[in-house]
């Protein structure tokens, strides 16, 4: 470059060979910076801080509930296996085909974030069905996730719980930790009817686990899925529960029936008559951590405290006296029911069968 | 006058490349051909910073931005971009062959 003296020559050489170097750099930092980007970056968080969660289904429709970090606009979309589609109006899906299974995808901002099954009732009794029943769970534990994850698995058609589902109390804060997201995929796939337990009574009360899964005050309500009904009781059917109990079993049409008390019942008690002379299937119930199999005045009843909560030593979780089974085992219920048939199955943690029934 | 021949050479592969290879194929050459264009021009901008040469320097800046669009460009606009790379080479050695090329570095 003739002008310019050999240092000049030099620098100018030099800025030349930082400059390219520099851009090389700067190449190299926007490389690693859009790779990072476009592939290591994960997905953007849900934008569900609550579910969603199947509420009910029901022959022709189903609702689900959920919560958002702010005003979203979503919306849920099922398929049945023929491809038909529907949209839910809000939350609440109609026109459903019955006894069709349905895989439905909740939208946010044109993105699906949450997805899941649920199959409705059949008007044809033969059809099988399985219940999963659970209660004292909601620790938020590694037990209750394990118990939870086998839950899912099973795809059941519906799922009671008898109490006790969120310790030591059921504040709103609460929920999501102890209910909400260990029976998350399990709440994406069956709708979980839940009944309430003496811990949903110590303060602040049941009002938030009531509202969640729209229980009445009381916790008593009715669950009729084709042939089979449920009557849920809260924690202990006092005489308005057993009356409730009573009007709910003269309902005729259902082949299979049973009630769902947070205490074990005993001997001698009015609703333990009234499901013998009401033909009821079994007495599904909790409060005591342990996996029970009991006949109490002819009535099948199952214990099933061992969804997670804790499970002390056997001196103090003691067994009932007359168990014809009694397990410290965590773990869940599995009713099948195909016709007339029932059969009990308690599956444990680890998936392995700890108990089989079938009617007394 | 080595970098500018080299900018010529890669406008003119990213060029005949984006003609003859579709998309997204064309990408494989199109994209190295970009990220050199950058680097070079990066040191053409130095060249042609001291002394000052005002057409070439601008074509060097312009050329540049277009190693840019050239590698993250979609579409057809690649053909054009190396068109232009091709072009501004042109323009800056017909330019420095005028000669007449301001100095901020007196000579002595």
């Amino acid at each position: 470059m003739e002008g310019l003296t050999p240092r000049e020559r030099r620098l100018r050489r030099a800025l030349i060979g930082v400059s390219m170097l520099a851009a090389v750099a700067l190449l190299a930092i926007a490389g690693v910076l859009i790779y990072w980007w476009m592939y290591l970056l994960g997905p953007e968080g849900s934008p569900f801080t609550r579910g969603p969660y199947l509420l009910r289904v029901e022959q022709d429709r189903a609702e689900l509930r959920w919560r958002t970090d702010g005003a979203r606009d979503v919306t849920v979309t099922a398929l049945d296996g023929a491809g038909r589609e529907v949209t839910a109006d809000g939350a609440v899906l109609r026109s459903l085909r019955p006894g069709t299974r349905y895989t439905w995808t909740a939208s946010v901002d044109g993105v699906g974030r949450a997805s899941g099954t649920f199959t409705t009732p059949s008007p044809d009794p033969d059809v099988p069905i399985r219940i999963l029943a659970l209660a004292d769970y909601g620790i938020g534990g590694d037990e209750q996730y394990a118990v939870a994850r086998t839950m899912a698995a099973s795809r059941p058609d519906l799922v009671v719980t008898a109490g006790d589902n969120s310790y030591i109390s059921a504040p709103d804060i609460a929920l999501d930790r102890n209910v909400f997201r260990p029976m998350a995929e399990l709440m994406r796939n069956a709708p979980v009817y839940v009944g309430l337990g003496d811990h949903e009574a110590l303060p602040p009360g049941d009002g938030a686990i009531r509202a969640a899964f729209d229980i009445p005050p009381g916790g008593r309500y009715v669950v009729e899925h084709g042939p089979v009904q449920a009557v849920i009781l809260g924690d202990r059917a006092d005489a308005d529960g057993i009356a409730f109990a009573r009007r709910a079993l003269a309902r005729p049409g259902f082949r299979h029936r049973f009630l769902v008390q947070h205490r074990p019942p005993r001997e001698g008690e009015g609703l333990v008559r009234l499901a013998r002379s009401a033909g009821v299937d079994a007495i599904i119930s909790g409060h005591l951590h342990r996996y029970e199999r009991r006949v109490v005045d002819g009535v099948r009843c199952f214990t099933v405290g061992t969804g997670g909560g804790r499970i002390g030593a056997d001196e103090f979780t003691r067994e009932t006296e007359g168990a014809e089974v009694s397990l410290t085992r965590f773990g869940h219920l599995r009713i099948d029911i195909r016709g007339d048939e029932v059969r009990y199955t308690f599956v444990d943690l680890t998936g392995r069968v700890a108990d089989r029934a079938g009617p007394p | 006058m080595i970098l500018r021949a080299l900018l010529l050479l890669t406008g003119a592969v990213a060029l005949a490349g984006s003609i003859a290879v579709d998309r997204p194929e064309r990408f494989s050459i199109t994209a190295p051909c970009g990220l050199l264009v950058i680097v070079v021009a990066a040191g053409a901008i130095a060249a042609d910073a001291v002394p000052l040469r005002r057409v070439p320097l601008a074509c060097s800046a312009a050329s540049l931005v277009l190693g840019g669009v050239l590698v993250v460009g979609r579409g057809e606009i690649q053909i054009p971009v190396a068109a232009a790379i091709v072009a501004l080479q042109v323009a800056a050695l017909a330019a420095q062959s005028r000669g007449g090329v301001p100095r901020i570095m007196r000579s002595r």
